[in-house]
Order: C-alpha cells, then structure tokens, then sequence
C-alpha cells in the first residue's frame, strides 16, 4: 500500500502518454470520398478546354415549318424515323384549296370555251341568208336598170312619153339597190371571214391566264404535304392532327441529315489562341471518362460569338465571347445524340511558355 | 544518488501526489484547451477536410474562407481545364438555402453541388443510402447532426428547398462546419434550383494535379494561367485559420485559456517543488554535509523535477485524450489534437519544471550544510 503511488503514477503516466500518442498518431483525417465516377481528364500533355455539343452533320437541324396557316391533318412520321428525300411529314388542310381549284377550273374551262366560239366561227347557218340577201338586192338592182333602161330608150324615141321627173326617180333607186348591194355583199364577207385575228388572241391569253391561275392553287396544294428536304432523320415532331400551323416560324418538324455527327466546341476567348493549326482532340461524355470520343477537325468559326450559357437562368448576363471549333465526331465507342454535352479536350500549346515570351523585353520597351 | 533523490521524491505521498496531479493538471488543461481550440479552428474549414480528394483549390483571388465565396464565371472551369499539368477540374456550388421539413420546422442548411458527372467533393463516410443514389431525380443527401436538426429525416423524407422538392436519399457523416449547418448535398445542376437565383453559381473549382506536379506548382500555374486564385487545400485551410484568427475573438479567448491553464499548473507545480524542496532542505545538508558537491545536488533536483513533469505529463495528456476521445466524431464538441500539439506541451512542461527546479536551486545551492546539526 505504502509504495502504491509510485509504482502507480509512472505506470499511469506511461499508460497516459502512450494511449495519448497512439490515439493521437493513428488518428487520421477522414479518407477522402472516392467520387462516384472520376472526371475528365486531360489527355494531352498540353491542351486547351472546351465544352462541346453534339449537332448533326449539316452543322445545323432543319426547323421545318408550315408555307401557310392551316389545320394539319395528317401527320406522317414520328421523332427517330429515318426519312428518305420528299417523304412527306405533315399536311395541312387542302379542302378550301380543293375549292378555289375547282372555281378556277371553271374559269379556265369558261375561257377555253370562248376561245372555240372565235375558232368556230363563222357560223355556217349565217351565210346562206346573207347570200339570199346580195341575190335579192342584184335582182332588185338589176330590176330598177332595166326600168331606167326601158324608159331612156322610149324617151330617145318619142320624148314626152315618160315624164322626166319618173325617169329621174327610176335612177335614183338603181342607185340606192346598187349600195344596198354593196352592204349586203360587205356583210356576207364579214361573215365569211369568221373571227378577228386580235379577238382570237385575247382569248388565247385569257385561256393562258385561266390556266396559270388553276396553277397557282395546284401549286399550293403541292405544298400542303410538307416534305423532307433530303435523306435524313426526324428528331422532333412538334405538331398534332387538328392543330392549326401557323405560317412562318420552324419548328414544327424538327430535320437532322444522317451521317456521323459533329462537335460544337466552345472555347473560351482567353484561350482561343492556343486554339493553332488542325488541332487534335478527345472527347467524352459527361459521367462516362474513360470513353474516349476521336475527333476530327473540321474548321475553327472564324467569327466569335457570345456565350451561350448552359445554365439555363436566362438573365445570365454574358459577359464574354466564346471561338467555336468543329468537330467530326470519328468514333462512337458511346451512342452519342444530337443536343448532348461533350468535354472536349485539345491538343495545345503551352500557355506558360507563350505569356512567358510575350514578357520578355525583346517585345518592346518596359515601362 | 539518482536512487536517493527518487526515494526522497517518492518519500513523502502527500507531496509527490500533490507535486504530480499538480503538474498533470496543468498538462490537461493545455492539452484539452488546445485541442479544442484547434478543433474550433478545424471547423472553419471543415469542408476542405470532407474533400480530401482535392489537392488544389481555384476561386476568386480575394476569397479568404470558404464560407465567404464570390462565384467565379461559368468559362473560368474551361480556361482552368486548359492549364498544364491539371489532371482533372470540376465545379462545385457553394450556397445557403431555407430547407422545410413536412412538419413546417425550417432551417437554414449549407448546400454543396457537386459536379453533376463526377460527384466529387461527395461525402466520404455514408450512413444509410449510396452517394450514387444523388443521381436520382431531386435527390439530396444530408448529413447526420442536420438530418437531427432537421426533425429526424430518414432517406425517403421531403423537404423543401427553395420552394422545390428534394427527396432525401442518403445521410452522411462529416466533420462539422463552424456554424453547425445542415449540409445538404446535391448535384451541380439541381443546386442551382435549391438556392434563390444568383448570376453564376461557380463558387470553386476542384482540381488535382497530373503525377509529377506538386500541388503548389499546380496553384502557381493557375494563378499565373488564369488569374484566378488557387491554394492547395492545406494552405486554403491555413488562410482560412489566419483569417479567423485575425477577424475573430477565438484565437485570444482560448489563447488566454491556455495560458491561464500554463499558470496555474506553474503556480501549483512551482509552489509545490518548492515546498517539497524546502521541506527536504535537511536531506540536502546531509548530503553536503557528507561531501555531495552543488552538481551532484543540482542533478538530483532536476531529476526529481523532470521525473515529476514526465508523470504529469503522460497522466495529463492521457486524460485529456481519454476525454476527447470519448467524444464522438461529427458530435458537437469540436476537438481535435495534432501530434504537434502533444510535443507543444512536453515542451511546455519542460518550461515549467525548469522554472520551478529554478526557484528552489536557489534555496539548495545557498544551504549552509551546518543546518543539518541545528
């Protein structure tokens, strides 16, 4: 009992320190979370960042829209059909073309009908009555001769046998029968030469006329079935039988073109000229790594363009000015869809080492 | 002579169990006030510790601590991304939101977005659920005191985010913030909906180097690369701690503390020594007396001195660890001893002994040997 305290205060104090220092010593900070799945890394040894989006092979989609307003009432495809050139996707409704078609038809068949009338013309029945016609007015003119005739002649035998005044009256009707032969003869050749040569002209056009405007409403017909403009594929169906499309304005049927996708790579201005040459890239998908995507180069767009923010708060100001690159997408070790994001990463030189030789007093004066 | 000045030491109980627990006090107290003080301090940049996978930090040049964060620019990640030597680089959000329970109890909570592929920066420790499980639609986890805090959420809970339904799907543990808020992790994209709108929601950019970069030479890179600031974490954590330091009263509360424990166990251990020395004066003389010469009496006071402090210290620390030891991690009391904290206070105790040794040498090596015949 007596020695207690100092066998056990070392002992303690032993126990004490090394409990200390091995909990202490051992402690670690807590392991770091291994993410979920590991982020995209740089492949290159120097490389220039962009974020990418998949767009089909003409660079842009094709937003389809109605030529004019109308009920849609048919709709051919759906989103995903592979579509061939003219395939019909949609159509609106044709009844009021069907109608005005028809009234231009008669219209067209009114003009066409006139212009046989000039064609037939002259009336075969007309001329006979007019022939009868000049054979009277001769007789009757020949008749009024003679008479004047007759009376010259017993006038020259015995004068005061026919009064002077008769014989006068007799040579004026000849007269008048002669000019009434003469319009009898004027109209039967009137007759006889049918229609006018600019009469049948004007029918002509109007025929001509008639038939452009039935045109008009067979070509609008036509353009009631929308359709596609190439081979390629239908990424969105944006229209529904009975609804009314309204004209102007895409989007109704949205058209991608087959072939292997392209990339949209933004890159941000500050490192736009590390962007040089044809420069390599890899690509992957957001959450997928060790996808690698090869890329071959396109073109770089020469104009830049404000950023577009992929945040979606459309009151992101934007505030800086982005160089797209173009990409063509060579392998899909992944299915990759238009629209989606890519990280894309390209081969570049060293921004240290260019800020570096800009710095050097070779450049020009120091301040 | 080592053994006679052992059984002198050991001679009286009373003053060798005072002179001891005296020391050992003392040793406590600086142990524990330390060891809470740093881990107060911890909590301050408590979420660098949760991502102990990133090695480098990008955010804003003037940014100080974590929780006071000026977004960067969605674009800044890109031009990042492109600096040499980055083996990987993804965004996380940073914000507060108002999270409601069912039962209407509302809180503020820290909400973290994680990169919305990667899910870096996730918790390290799952309680119930899987962090992939942040994948799902409107999915939230939460840690353990906030899920308390929260009423009791259990994976499949509701709440209310910013007027938006996030579904509870995991509870985590991880170390505690310094203001004790929920944490609410979520991806990237979503977080965005959990808290009121802001113009850019880049509050930092994680990042880690290729192999054969040291992180320092990543951060440097960055910052001259980009203009941006870039820290490894240890010395974001730092900054962190300097910033708290000097903004706040903390360090020269505890530090008063600490120094209020180092006096007192001086004043204890001094006074006792003393004492004990004083009270051994006539065993001294004998020994002078029989021959023993001052370095002989010196080794023997020292001896007793530093016998004395290695058992309070060893007892101290032990208690002291034993008392934080027995506080759960990720529990309330913020607690945390770095070995460097240990060594401080072996140290300390050296200091202290050698102080109380001093004062009673003095009274040893005057001593006039013919007291022992008085």
């Amino acid at each position: 009992m007596a020695r207690s305290p100092r066998i056990v205060f070392p002992a303690l104090a032993l126990a004490g320190a090394a409990f200390a220092f091995y909990t202490v010593l051992t402690a670690q900070d807590p392991t770091p979370a291994r993410p979920a799945v590991s982020p995209p890394s740089n492949p290159y040894a120097t490389a220039v960042s962009g974020s990418g989006i998949v767009v089909p092979p003409s660079e842009r989609n094709v937003e389809l829209g109605a030529p004019f307003a109308g009920v849609v009432t048919s709709v051919f495809v759906k989103a995903g059909d592979p579509v061939e050139a003219d395939a019909p996707l949609f159509q609106l409704d044709e009844r009021p073309l069907q109608a005005e078609l028809r009234t231009r038809e008669a219209a067209l068949a009114a003009a066409l009908a006139r212009r046989e009338r000039l064609r037939a013309l002259p009336r075969p029945e007309e001329v006979p009555p007019l022939v009868a016609r000049v054979s009277e007015l001769e007789m009757t003119l020949a008749d009024w001769q003679s008479q004047v005739r007759r009376m010259e002649t017993a006038l020259e035998k015995n004068p005061g046998s026919v009064a002077g005044d008769d014989l006068e009256r007799r040579r004026w009707q000849a007269k008048a029968a002669g000019q009434a032969l003469e319009r009898a003869r004027a109209e039967l050749h009137l007759t006889r030469a049918g229609a006018w040569a600019p009469d049948l002209a004007q029918a002509e056009a109007e025929v001509l006329q008639a038939e452009a405007a039935a045109q008009v409403v067979r070509t609008d017909l036509e353009r009631a079935r929308v359709r596609a403009p190439g081979p390629g594929v239908v990424l969105e169906v944006n229209v529904r039988v009975g609804e009314y499309a309204q004209a102007g304005g895409g989007g109704l049927v949205v058209f991608g073109d087959r072939g292997a996708p392209l990339v949209r790579v933004d890159v941000d201005e500050e490192s736009a000229p590390l962007v040089q040459g044809r420069p390599k890239a890899l690509g992957t998908l957001r959450g997928f790594p060790h996808h690698r995507f090869p890329l071959e180069f396109v073109r770089i767009e020469p104009y830049m363009k404000p950023k577009r923010s992929l945040t979606g708060d459309n009151r992101e100001r934007v505030d800086t000015r982005v160089l797209q690159v173009l990409f063509r997408i060579a392998e899909q070790p992944l299915p990759v869809y238009v629209g989606q994001q890519m990280d894309v990463y390209m081969e570049g030189p060293d921004r240290t080492a260019i800020v570096e030789a800009g710095s050097r007093p070779s450049t020009g004066e120091g301040r | 002579m080592i053994y006679v000045a052992w059984r002198m030491l050991v001679g009286d109980r009373v003053k060798y169990v005072s002179l001891v627990l005296g020391l050992a006090f003392a040793i406590m107290l600086i142990t524990q006030q330390g060891s809470i003080f740093i881990g107060i301090m911890r909590r301050t940049y408590s979420m660098l510790t949760d991502m102990g996978a990133v090695r480098v930090w990008v955010m804003d040049a003037d940014v100080q601590t974590p929780d006071d964060v000026k977004p960067l620019k969605d674009p800044d990640l890109l031009r990042v991304r492109s600096v040499p030597g980055i083996a990987w680089a993804v965004p996380l959000f940073k914000g507060q939101g108002r999270a409601r329970t069912r039962h209407g109890e509302f809180q503020n909570a820290m909400v973290l977005g994680l990169d919305s592929a990667s899910l870096m920066g996730g918790p390290s420790e799952m309680l119930e659920g899987r962090i992939t499980d942040l994948y799902r639609q409107d999915a939230v986890i939460v840690d353990a005191p906030g899920a308390l805090r929260l009423g009791g959420l259990k994976i499949g809970d509701v709440l209310e985010l910013n007027d938006r339904r996030a579904e509870v799907v995991g509870i985590c543990r991880t170390e505690r913030n310094f203001q004790s808020l929920p944490v609410v992790y979520t991806t990237y994209s979503r977080a965005q909906g959990f808290v009121p709108a802001e113009r850019h929601m880049l509050s930092f950019i994680l990042t880690a180097p290729q192999p054969g970069v040291s992180d320092a030479e990543l951060a440097r890179r960055i910052r001259a690369n980009t203009g941006l600031g870039a820290l490894p974490t240890d010395e974001f954590g730092w900054r962190t701690v300097r910033w708290y330091t000097r903004n706040t009263g903390i360090a020269i509360n505890f530090g008063t503390t600490v120094l209020l424990g180092f006096f007192v166990g001086l004043a204890i251990a001094a006074q006792t020594f003393y004492t004990f020395t004083h009270e051994n004066l006539r065993h001294f003389a004998a020994l002078k007396a029989m021959g023993a010469g001052d370095g002989k009496l010196v080794t023997m006071v020292l001896f007793q001195a530093v016998v004395s402090g290695l058992m309070g210290y060893g007892i101290g620390v032990g208690v002291a660890t034993l008392f934080g030891r027995s506080a759960p991690r990720g529990g309330p009391l913020a607690w945390h001893t770095p070995p460097e904290l240990l060594y401080g206070a072996f140290g300390l105790m050296l200091v202290l002994v050698s102080i109380a040794s001093v004062i009673s040498l003095r009274k040893v090596l005057t001593l006039e040997p013919g007291i022992v015949f008085k």
